[in-house]
């Protein structure tokens, strides 16, 4: 009867993890830090940018894929010492540079949980989007703006990571851990492209189910 | 198919959008005084910074203060030419009396404005030819003129503008002062003299070519 009775809850169980996901609409929404690489990294901004969030809106066609919109927010921020900047054949400006840059990239996103539908706690995960990013950089020299251009570029992303449900056999809310790489086609003088490692921490709460 | 709408949803909309308002670093908070400052230095290209030997400093301010002009000789006034004469002397011109033909004048002005604009010499030198009369370098019934240097630059606050004058050549030049090289100082707190000596050295080093050998 015992032995029964455990199997009827392990049958309960896998059915709960079998649909997991169809049909749910979740939104995630995660605070994300941002390390530039190459020349996005030399010209314009050297340091990790905490200033960032990152979320999406995704809807589970069956348990392995989910597709959505994915959307961020980043702010990278670097002042260079003073120097002397030649702004002109015969202009010369001694002056602290500033750069900021904001870039808000929305994406179609492609999202594969292969383990979940089995009874596993941690769900790994895997991420790909492609869309656009809309982002402004401003170039002060001291307090002056110098530079002020806003464009809006190809953007792409890849990401991986882990799931931890909060419910033990509810995956509709989770908590995510993931490590992604983000590339914007800046396409400007000194970096032709925002490259950045991301890293991020996030929530995963249910929208709507069916 | 049946739809549950979450507070979630509520919730975190509200914190993307304060997140969108709040996470973008305001860059004058991480500004000192001087941070804030630009020294740009300005020249005609044609000219040789080394054929002149002597030179003379005004012996006060002129003061454009949204359309007033005057002059006037403060103690922030009065550590700029100091600090001109010393970085003149330092680069190896001579400092000479204004009545004694000097190669170069040096004139110190004080703009004030309170819109934002486009730096406009003609204007300026309105005012200029106005309250530094060309007598003053022993050369009477001249005018002055410039090279076009500037650019655009928005100006909101007080500015320094420092011009060095051709005497040397004033005659040749169709009896017309010409300014060969402008200093434009532009930030918070300009005005503080004891940053004075250390203002003008940037303009100084933003001018590698102003030496007299």
């Amino acid at each position: 009867m015992k032995k029964l009775l455990s199997c009827m809850v392990l049958i309960i169980v896998i059915s709960n993890y079998a649909k997991a996901q169809t049909g749910l609409l979740k939104f995630t929404m995660g605070y994300n830090l941002a390390s530039p690489m190459g020349n996005f990294k030399t010209n314009y901004a050297n340091g990790i940018s905490p200033r960032g969030f990152e979320g999406d809106l995704s809807y589970g066609i069956n348990n392995q894929i989910s597709l959505g919109i994915g959307f961020g927010f980043q702010d990278f921020y670097q002042k260079f010492p003073r120097a002397i900047y030649g702004i002109a054949s015969n202009e010369n400006v001694s002056a602290v540079l500033t750069n900021t840059i904001q870039a808000v990239p929305i994406m179609a996103k492609f999202t594969y949980t292969p383990l979940l539908g089995k009874p596993v706690t941690i769900q790994p995960y895997f991420s790909a989007g492609a869309g656009v990013s809309f982002n402004s950089f401003n170039q002060y020299l001291g307090e002056f703006s110098w530079v002020n251009s806003s464009t809006t570029n190809l953007a792409f992303n890849a990401d991986g990571g882990i799931l931890i449900p909060f419910k033990k056999y509810n995956v509709s809310s989770a908590f995510q851990l993931g490590v992604g790489y983000q590339y914007i086609n800046f396409n400007q003088a000194l970096a032709n492209n925002l490259n950045t490692i991301n890293i991020h921490v996030g929530l995963i709460l249910p929208l709507r189910s069916n | 198919m049946k739809f549950t709408f979450k507070p979630g949803w509520f919730l975190l909309s509200a914190i993307t959008f304060l997140l969108l308002q709040g996470c973008t670093k305001n860059i004058t908070s991480s500004y000192s005084y001087p941070d804030t400052r630009i020294y740009i230095a300005q020249r005609d290209s044609t000219v040789q910074y080394n054929t002149f030997k002597t030179f003379s400093v005004s012996d006060s301010i002129t003061i454009i203060d949204n359309g007033q002009t005057y002059k006037s000789l403060t103690t922030t006034g009065q550590a700029f030419i100091d600090a001109m004469i010393k970085y003149m002397k330092q680069n190896g011109y001579t400092l000479v009396s204004n009545n004694a033909n000097p190669d170069l004048g040096i004139n110190l002005s004080y703009i004030n404005t309170t819109s934002s604009s486009i730096v406009d010499m003609s204007s300026y030198l309105d005012y200029y030819s106005g309250y530094w009369d060309p007598s003053y370098w022993g050369y009477g019934g001249y005018g002055y003129y410039s090279p076009s240097y500037y650019g655009t630059y928005q100006i909101n606050q007080a500015s320094l503008s420092i011009n060095i004058l051709d005497l040397k050549d004033a005659v040749t030049n169709g009896n017309r002062i010409k300014i060969i090289w402008n200093g434009l100082i532009q930030g918070e707190g300009i005005d503080d003299p004891t940053t004075a000596d250390t203002q003008i050295l940037h303009l100084f080093q933003a001018s590698p070519y102003l030496k007299a050998n």
